[in-house]
């Protein structure tokens, strides 16, 4: 919080003040924003940009600050401030044991991944547990191709066995039988069919089917956990030795399963056990995707005369020797299919997509088909005689009655030999799980930190404050509020101060409030597929919580002698609430079970998860921290200021010590040294120590569930140690300016926490921070600049502002003058789109504004916010140099074109904040009589707003530069001159100005070059009172189009991409009014706005209606 | 743990009070006069103060510790 206090080192130009300050302004009592115990004598402003930038291009934090202090009576002060903070950048996200990180996949070129990222498309059972997860790795999905044929064997086993007995019985039967009725001459294998009807209805089907059923005959089938059988019918694919993991898909919901066989196989493939025949009526063919439909793009069905039909890959996918029955399927076949009376007698069905049977998973085909209730009855022989068929019947009679009076006792033999084999496969599966993620993690093993880019963030924070002065006492109370996307606080403060002793000892007391609103902005780790319900279905809600803190601070100050003064303060703060960083992981080892992952990939539809874990899943062994929600902080500080005459210099040496009940404890040493050199400097070289335990509940990686729930892996809250060393240059110019400069480098280290024992060197980082601060006392001197040479506390010349929207339009005309002043821009374009001159309908917009291909968006609001600082030095009487350093912020809306079918990168909008490009001009007095002056500008602009604005904020290959328009500066140097003649009788005024902007370079880093511009200009004016006047101008600009392009991925398809549609002509019209302070407390101070209305408009291209520009400047002069 | 930082706070209290009573008496009478060093802006509590407020931004989003010698606004979830 950056309220200022009466302890703020301006030099006060009244010394009997200054004593009487003395005590108060030593003892000024730090927290709460307390500081003095006299009120500011004078009003001021501050102004202050700030960089911090973290090791490795992690964090960048760039915080522009602004206050002022201003003195309304003798007792009371108000403070105002703003903070802006830009957040970009990478930070850590989890960390987790090295032998995790490193797993090799099983996909074609094993590659290794960390187990956790695997499952980071979302929280979903497949994500975590199935082929998308730890099945995706080479050693869990190896170990469990093998149980697979174990199991299969296993199950066949059991069956044979325990049925071994009733199909003797059976087979003896059956003999029997046909010695007593001998069969009239049937034709060959006419006992070998199917007896009954079946239905595959797929009900107890895998999640895949790997199995390759065309390989052999009996229940095993190589690939995978194997073939789905049902009621003696094998389903699986075909072997293709290209594409050893072809497989098919489980579909459909849990009360109605189906087959699903898309571009990763090469069909679905159908026999019976033993290789019996049967026949096909009918099938749901549910044909969902095909890549066209041509005539060759249709599903074929082959039956065979043989269970068993090897290299089908290789053939043309028709033409077999052992093909019996054949028939297309056209693309988009939807419903029952009945099959013709070819597949009468078939012993194996295959059906695929035509011309895609080898190597289809990398054939960049896209096709997919459902299949379900495939009926099959017993084999049907054309030409058989009445006789035989009726034989036929009657033995299929008694063999269906054999079979079932048999059926219940086999039936339980299968279902105990499913549920054996089941048992077997989740017992094996379980200990897969197990082995894989519980690793042996030696004690010594690396940590492995993993990042996570945040998006561009910006946090506002205003802070207002009072104070009020009693004799010997000091009331203040300041409120404020933070917002950031997704946490807003809002704090209030007040505290007292008493002084006593003669003013040697100050009390004081205080309280806080904070009081937090926690949300988390998509974008994240988990968020990738949050566009796909299928993929990431919304288990936890969107977070809201919230949290507060009160805060309680007692403080004492004491002279100790007239070179020394102590301070000690004690802290006490309580927070509660959402305390936890909702953006930060941690790996926590046994919270999901083995058990737990296996019923996850058995069945994924009735996965419970919040009987899983209180804890939210975000990955494979992976969840959102979670800290206690109350932490109770006490802090004890102290501060020793010592001055040494000798070196007129001031030593400050202090000292915190801070616990917390989450069992963390640190110190703080910092040493300041204050050496006063001449010519106004102030030289402050500074070093600073910090060391702190870790939080109970802090670990890099948890091998095991914590007891109280509570778990993070935030490096703050780990035990490590940071040194920081820094200097800082003051130099106080004459006329109440004072410049500050500084920079510092901090080191994070585990092995530097006190006393060892802090965390390894995984998280160790560095950064270093700079910066320049500016501080101006407003009640120096002031003038109303523009008038004549050596009448500044006149203000004949109140009437000769120019208007808001002109720059360089004023010159100091005295040596030594000094002016500061602020210059506020905000540019709007919204409504309809426009062509040269004329409205263009949506149509137009799409088929012609972005070049040879369609637009898909246009613009519907665009607005500039333009903050500049004015500082202008007057060397001489004929010069005055001027240096702008500007911060741009600037957003767009946009919508869809009607008839656009693609989106684009840009979306609903998108903003760009940051310091733009810095103006530098000399002004040269040219002509210079009564009523009438004339100067001249050279201006160089040089280029240090960004050009290289993402959509995404990062600085990444992939990263997608926003429009030209959303650029922060030209990114070239540019020449600005300019030439202006303002004129002045009486209470009228008058002026006009010619300018432009030459940019001296062809191509700016990013590929272009932004057109030139032109500007003319002419005003009059007119003072209605001694402080205030009104000014009407009329307004010229051609600004040209753009040169060149991106050379680099940038934003698409909507108007803005094209550099054609920038720049072009316009006649505008403005209305300003000026008020200048000619005296009182207030003098000096000049106010202006402008209202700049357009009037008629040629645009390049197609462009945004122009809704006007809005301009206000603040100028102060010395 | 409740226990334990009863303690604490007793201990912060009683160091407080001891350091009040020794400082009292053994520093001297500093008379408005001889007050001229500790006015000087180097011996202000805050000589810096917006760099003081950069920093304790900084730090108190990348430290545990909190609060001691001067406020450092609201809250905010810097990473």
């Amino acid at each position: 919080m950056a309220v200022r206090g009466g302890a703020v080192a301006v030099t006060k130009p009244e010394k009997n003040k200054v004593l009487a300050a003395l005590t108060s302004a030593a003892l000024g009592l730090p927290g709460l924003d307390s500081h003095a115990a006299t009120p500011t004598t004078q009003a001021e402003a501050n102004a202050q940009y700030g960089y911090y930038q973290e090791s490795d291009n992690r964090m960048r934090v760039e915080v522009y600050h602004g206050d002022f202090v201003i003195p309304m009576s003798d007792r009371l002060e108000f403070t105002f401030s703003v903070d802006r903070d830009t957040y970009s950048g990478a930070t850590p996200s989890f960390s987790m044991p090295e032998v995790m990180a490193n797993q090799t996949k099983i996909d074609q070129n094993q590659n290794r991944a960390d187990v956790i990222s695997a499952a980071s498309g979302g929280v979903d059972p497949t994500k975590l547990a199935g082929y998308q997860g730890v099945m995706s790795f080479k050693e869990p999905f190896e170990a469990y191709t093998a149980i697979g044929s174990q199991s299969q064997q296993l199950e066949l086993n059991l069956i044979q066995q325990g049925t071994a007995a009733i199909t003797a019985n059976t087979d003896q039967l059956l003999t029997q039988y046909q010695a007593a009725n001998p069969a009239p001459g049937f034709p060959a294998g006419w006992g070998q069919t199917i007896s009954s009807a079946v239905t595959i209805d797929f009900q107890g089907v895998n999640a895949a089917v790997y199995g390759k059923a065309d390989a052999n005959t009996g229940g095993f089938c190589p690939g995978g956990a194997g073939c789905y059988q049902q009621n003696g019918i094998v389903v699986g694919t075909i072997t293709d030795p290209l594409n050893p993991d072809g497989h098919l898909h489980r579909q459909g919901t849990i009360a109605d399963r189906e087959i699903q066989y898309h571009a990763d196989s090469s069909g679905i493939y159908i026999r019976e056990l033993d290789g019996k025949a049967f026949r096909v009526a009918n099938m749901f063919f549910n044909s969902l995707q095909a890549n066209g439909s041509g005539v060759n793009d249709v599903w074929e069905i082959l039956g065979f005369n043989s269970a068993v039909n090897q290299h089908l890959s290789t053939g043309d996918g028709a033409n077999y020797a052992n093909r019996v029955a054949y028939q297309q399927v056209a693309t988009n076949h939807t419903g029952i299919l009945a099959l013709d009376s070819s597949f009468s007698n078939i012993n194996a069905l295959w059906i695929h997509y035509k011309g895609y049977i080898q190597d289809v998973t990398n054939s960049g085909a896209d096709f997919e088909l459902r299949v379900d209730d495939i009926n099959l009855d017993p084999a049907q022989f054309a030409n058989a005689t009445p006789e035989q068929i009726a034989w036929m019947q009657a033995y299929s009679a008694y063999q269906r009655s054999l079979e079932t009076a048999s059926a219940s006792q086999r039936q339980a033999i299968i279902d105990n030999a499913a549920a054996q084999k089941a048992a077997f496969e989740k017992s094996a599966l379980i200990s897969i799980y197990r082995n894989f993620l519980n690793q042996v993690v030696p004690p010594s093993t690396r940590v492995k930190q993993t990042f996570q880019t945040q998006p561009q963030e910006t946090r506002t924070q205003p802070v207002f404050g009072a104070k009020y002065y009693f004799d010997d006492a000091t009331l203040g109370v300041s409120g404020g509020q933070s917002n950031e996307p997704d946490f807003n606080s809002n704090f209030g403060s007040v505290n007292f101060l008493q002084e006593f002793n003669n003013k040697l000892t100050t009390v004081s007391a205080g309280y806080s409030y904070t009081h937090n609103d926690v949300t988390r902005s998509s974008g994240g780790h988990s968020d990738h597929h949050s566009q796909d319900p299928g993929h990431n279905p919304a288990i936890y809600p969107e977070l809201d919580e919230s949290s507060e803190s009160n805060g309680f601070n007692l403080g004492l100050s004491q002279v100790l002698n007239k070179n020394a003064l102590l301070q000690l303060s004690a802290n006490y703060t309580r927070q509660s609430g959402y305390l936890s960083n909702p953006y930060k992981y941690v790996y926590v080892r046994g919270e999901v079970t083995a058990e737990e992952y296996y019923e996850m990939f058995n069945s994924p539809e009735t996965v419970n998860w919040s009987g899983i874990t209180n804890l939210e899943i975000v990955g494979i062994d992976l969840f959102r921290e979670v800290r206690p929600n109350l932490r109770n902080q006490f802090s004890f500080s102290t501060r020793l200021n010592q001055y040494i005459p000798a070196v007129d210099a001031a030593l400050h040496m202090d000292y915190r010590y801070f616990r917390d009940d989450w069992g963390i404890d640190s110190h703080t040493m910092e040493m300041k040294w204050l050496q006063k050199l001449p010519f106004g400097l102030t030289v402050t070289p500074s070093l600073r120590y910090y060391s702190q335990s870790q939080a109970d509940f802090f670990a890099p990686y948890f091998l095991a569930p914590r007891a109280d729930g509570m778990y993070s892996s935030d490096f703050r809250l780990s035990g490590y140690g940071a040194l920081s060393g820094g200097v800082t240059v003051a130099k106080q110019f004459n006329r109440g300016i004072k410049l500050e400069l500084g920079m510092e480098y901090y080191t994070h280290q585990g092995n530097l926490k006190l006393g060892g024992g802090g965390e390894s060197d995984y998280a160790d980082f560095s950064y270093w921070m700079a910066h320049a601060g500016l501080n101006i006392a407003l009640s120096a001197p002031g003038q109303i600049f523009g008038g004549g040479a050596g009448d500044h506390h006149h203000h004949h010349n109140h009437g000769a502002s120019a208007p808001a929207g002109v720059m360089f339009a004023h010159m100091m005309n005295s040596a030594d003058d000094i002016m500061v002043g602020y210059r506020y821009m905000y540019a709007n374009q919204s409504g309809g789109m426009y062509q040269g001159s004329h409205a263009v309908g949506d149509s137009a917009v799409l088929n012609y504004a972005c070049g040879t291909t369609s637009c898909i968006s246009r613009p519907t609001e665009m607005g500039m916010h333009m903050h500049m600082l004015d500082l202008m030095y007057a060397p001489t009487d004929w010069l005055n140099l001027m240096l702008m350093p500007q911060l741009m912020d600037m957003n767009m809306s946009l919508e869809q074109l009607p008839g656009a079918v693609a989106e684009t990168a840009h979306g609903a909008g998108h903003e760009s904040h940051g310091l733009g490009d810095t103006l530098m001009v000399a002004m040269v007095k040219v002509f210079d009589a009564p009523g009438h002056h004339v100067h001249a500008g050279v201006g160089l602009s040089a280029p240090s707003g960004d050009v290289g604005v993402t959509l995404d904020g990062r600085d990444e290959p992939d990263s997608e530069l926003q429009d030209y328009g959303m650029q922060l500066g030209s990114g070239t140097w540019d020449f600005k001159p300019s030439l202006t003649y303002t004129g002045q009788i009486g209470d009228w005024s008058w002026g006009a100005q010619l300018s432009g902007t030459k940019r001296l370079q062809d191509r700016n880093p990013s590929g272009y070059a932004l057109g030139d511009m032109f500007q003319a200009t002419a005003w009059g004016g007119y003072s209605v009172s001694t402080w205030l006047s009104a000014t009407l101008r009329g307004i010229y600009t051609d600004q040209g189009k753009i040169r060149g392009a991106f050379n680099r991925i940038s934003s698409s398809g909507a108007t803005v991409d094209s550099p054609a549609n920038y720049g072009g002509k316009f006649w505008d019209v403005g209305f300003g009014l000026n008020l200048n302070v000619p005296d009182g407390a207030m003098a000096g101070h000049n106010f202006s706005v402008e209202w700049q209305q357009p009037v008629a408009d040629k645009f390049n291209g197609f462009q945004l209606e122009r809704e006007g520009v809005l301009s206000a400047t603040w100028n102060y002069a010395f | 743990m409740l226990l334990d930082n009863n303690r604490i706070v007793s201990l912060i209290c009683k160091g407080l009070a001891l350091s009040v009573l020794t400082q009292c008496f053994g520093c001297s009478a500093v008379s408005p006069w001889e007050r001229g060093n500790l006015a000087k802006e180097e011996m202000a509590i805050t000589p810096h103060p917006n760099r003081e407020a950069f920093r304790d931004h900084i730090f108190t989003s990348k430290e545990a510790s909190q609060g001691g010698h001067g406020g450092s606004g609201g809250g905010c979830g810097c990473n």
